[in-house]
């Protein structure tokens, strides 16, 4: 017995010897089962970052919050600084705010947000002052030329509190510096006045003049961000609100309703897609890779019958023969695991999952949960051969010695 | 002194295509330690499927087989299991070794499935290599050996634990002239050695002389062959 395999245990000794006398054989057994294993791995990072997602878009959104807005951007009756006073007069206590936003196409801000808030945007959102001041009243009835940054946006163009800004034909002088907003949101998961985050310049919302060239018969809002007061009644409060603007005396079309819980669907939807999807090919790869571990094992066992033979005849019993086999597959299993795993670890931490837009987590989970699956697989799949290895009789594998 | 093995009318039969083919049939044999049996018979007259009884690796489908006066029908698998592999060794006709590992690699096999100090199982493997011959190979892989050293390999491993019995099949059959008779040799060395029974099935009458006893198997039945050639059985060893 050689140094090393003195220091291993009987039973891997004899795995390991095996493998090594056919490595072609186990390495395409384990090249099938590593692909569905690293797509498996890949499934379960992308519903636990879709999870982890869903715990932080109530946090995102802003606690208690409600964002209304209009499906039809073009709509014969948009949603108006008017209605932002109608809600403000029925919750006079409830922090309200309109919001206007747009990207700028030109001059050195060129593909930046711009958005026009109340000061009410900052608290509903949760987004906290760093330096200087928050937008306020007598900026948006003044039509004051300022804005608040994000510190990222501070960063990224080299800007400066009390720095004047040019927007179009004007300036603007930077007045407050939030720290960057979670624009976690900003993705495939949502768009329109949800997605605008850390890469925007936020201005009052009278001032949408100096960017929006857009006409418009009225002054339309894109949104109104609403605390509900009371979180309990969080379903009342919300009846009650879609109560007030969708009276038909309004008009208003087709008022879309966000509230975490409609966040938190969405991503319950996309985690079922991915699911199912990204499932089925797992499970597809899986069961391929299963079966051709299966196979090997039955060749194997076929031809390892003087060997099964020589074991009976040397003591081993049924339990012990079944054991190897099994254990043979689970070794294969949880090296297509590690394999497969630490594969979709790399690809998912490059620029692919970027691309994918899906959130995802990688953590011990999306190691641990295949190997799993691999132990259980490889039980599963080596069953059979396990037993129909331990099923013959001594005196006739000997016969094949 | 109470036989090792007995078999009392034995019979053994398979069902195949054509049916049921019996084998074996009312065999009455005693086998005591010290015993060196040879067996021989034209192919086909139950002479492995007699050693596969005596191995404990098969069951008989009539009669019982004593194993050191205990009914073996009695016993469970579990049992049988390890009655065999704690008492029995067998030396096989193409040696059944581990390819590519060390020589030292299959003779420690023997103990693959018993729980054992492994220093005591090293120089038990060592002894056994050194009793034929083999322990300054111990390092070669197997597959590079002689037939006859493979094959003295194989008696290496059947004998390391010290079985009670040792059974073995056609162990010269693919040995030239010089090998055959230093596989027999070691062979008869252990049964004068020991309290070991050895059973042996060859088909070479010629090595005949190295066994203390000549079982001649035709048509299923067991008999004392006439002839016999050397005894180096202790009559002493064997009741009246």
């Amino acid at each position: 017995m050689t140094p090393h395999s003195q220091a291993r245990s009987p039973l891997l000794n004899d795995i390991w010897q095996e493998l090594r006398s056919r490595p072609g054989r186990f390495a395409l057994s384990m090249f099938a089962m590593s692909l569905g294993m690293s797509i498996l791995s890949a499934l379960i990072a992308m519903l636990l970052g879709l999870e982890e997602k869903s715990r932080d878009l109530s946090k995102q959104l802003g606690t208690n919050v409600v964002a209304i807005f209009q499906e039809d951007s073009r709509a014969a009756h948009p949603l108006l600084p008017k209605h932002t006073s109608f809600l403000r007069s029925n919750y006079p206590n409830g922090e309200i705010s309109g919001i206007r936003h747009g990207v700028e196409t030109a001059g050195v801000f060129s593909g930046i947000s711009i958005a026009g808030v109340e000061p009410a945007y900052f608290q509903l959102r949760d987004w906290q002052l760093v330096a200087g001041r928050l937008l306020d009243e007598r900026d948006l009835r003044e039509r004051k030329r300022v804005a608040v940054v994000s510190e990222y946006l501070l960063e990224q163009h080299q800007l400066a509190l009390g720095m004047s800004l040019p927007l179009g034909m004007s300036a603007l002088r930077i007045v407050g510096v939030v720290s960057n907003p979670s624009n976690a949101i900003s993705d495939k998961l949502s768009d329109g006045p949800l997605a605008i985050g850390a890469n925007t310049l936020y201005l009052p919302l009278t001032l949408e003049d100096l960017w929006d060239t857009r006409e418009y018969q009225a002054n339309p809002l894109d949104g109104i961000f609403l605390r509900i007061p009371d979180y309990d009644s969080a379903d009342q409060a919300l009846s009650g609100l879609q109560a007030l603007l969708e009276q038909p005396d309004l008009a208003l079309e087709r008022l879309t309703w966000v509230i975490p819980s409609n966040l938190i669907d969405k991503v319950r939807k996309m985690q079922g897609m991915v699911a199912l999807t990204v499932g089925a090919i797992a499970t597809l790869c899986l069961s391929l890779g299963g079966t051709t571990l299966s196979s090997i094992l039955v060749s194997n066992v076929r031809e390892r019958v003087a060997e099964i033979g020589l074991r009976r005849a040397l003591g081993a019993s049924r339990t012990d023969i079944t054991v190897l086999f099994i254990v043979e597959g689970c070794v294969v299993a949880v090296a297509a695991a590690l394999v497969g795993a630490l594969l979709a670890h790399v690809l998912l931490a490059t620029e692919l999952a970027s691309k994918t837009g899906l959130p995802i987590s990688l953590g011990i989970s999306s190691l641990m949960l295949p190997l799993a699956m691999a132990l259980l697989l490889g039980t599963l799949f080596s069953f059979i051969p396990a037993r129909s290895a331990a099923k013959i009789k001594p005196a006739e594998a000997l016969k094949f010695e | 002194m109470s036989p090792l093995l007995r078999f009392q009318d034995v019979g053994r039969s398979f069902l195949t295509a054509s049916g049921l083919q019996t084998v074996l049939q009312n065999l009455n044999v005693e086998l005591y330690a010290g015993e060196f049996a040879a067996i021989t018979g034209p192919s086909g007259s139950g002479k492995s499927t007699f050693l596969n009884l005596c191995a404990l690796l098969d069951e008989p489908s009539s009669g019982e087989v004593f194993f050191d006066g205990a009914s073996t029908s009695r016993l469970s698998e579990d049992k049988l299991d390890r009655l065999r592999k704690q008492s029995v060794g067998m030396v096989f006709q193409h040696y059944c070794l581990l390819p590519y590992r060390s020589v030292l690699d299959n003779v420690l096999f023997r103990f693959r499935y018993l729980a054992m100090d492994k220093y005591e199982v090293q120089k038990l493997a060592w002894d056994a290599l050194a009793m034929v011959g083999m322990a300054e190979h111990a390092q070669r892989q197997t597959n590079l050996l002689s037939g006859g050293e493979m094959q003295r390999v194989g008696i290496a491993r059947a004998i390391a634990l010290r079985p009670r019995v040792l059974v073995a099949d056609e162990p010269t059959g693919n040995l030239d002239r010089k090998s055959a008779e230093q596989v027999m040799r070691c062979l008869k060395q252990l049964g004068d050695a020991g309290d070991m029974a050895i059973l042996l099935v060859t088909h070479d009458e010629s090595l005949l002389r190295f066994a203390s006893r000549h079982l001649q198997c035709d048509s299923g039945s067991l008999s004392e062959a006439s002839t016999m050639t050397t005894r180096s059985f202790h009559d002493s060893k064997r009741p009246p």
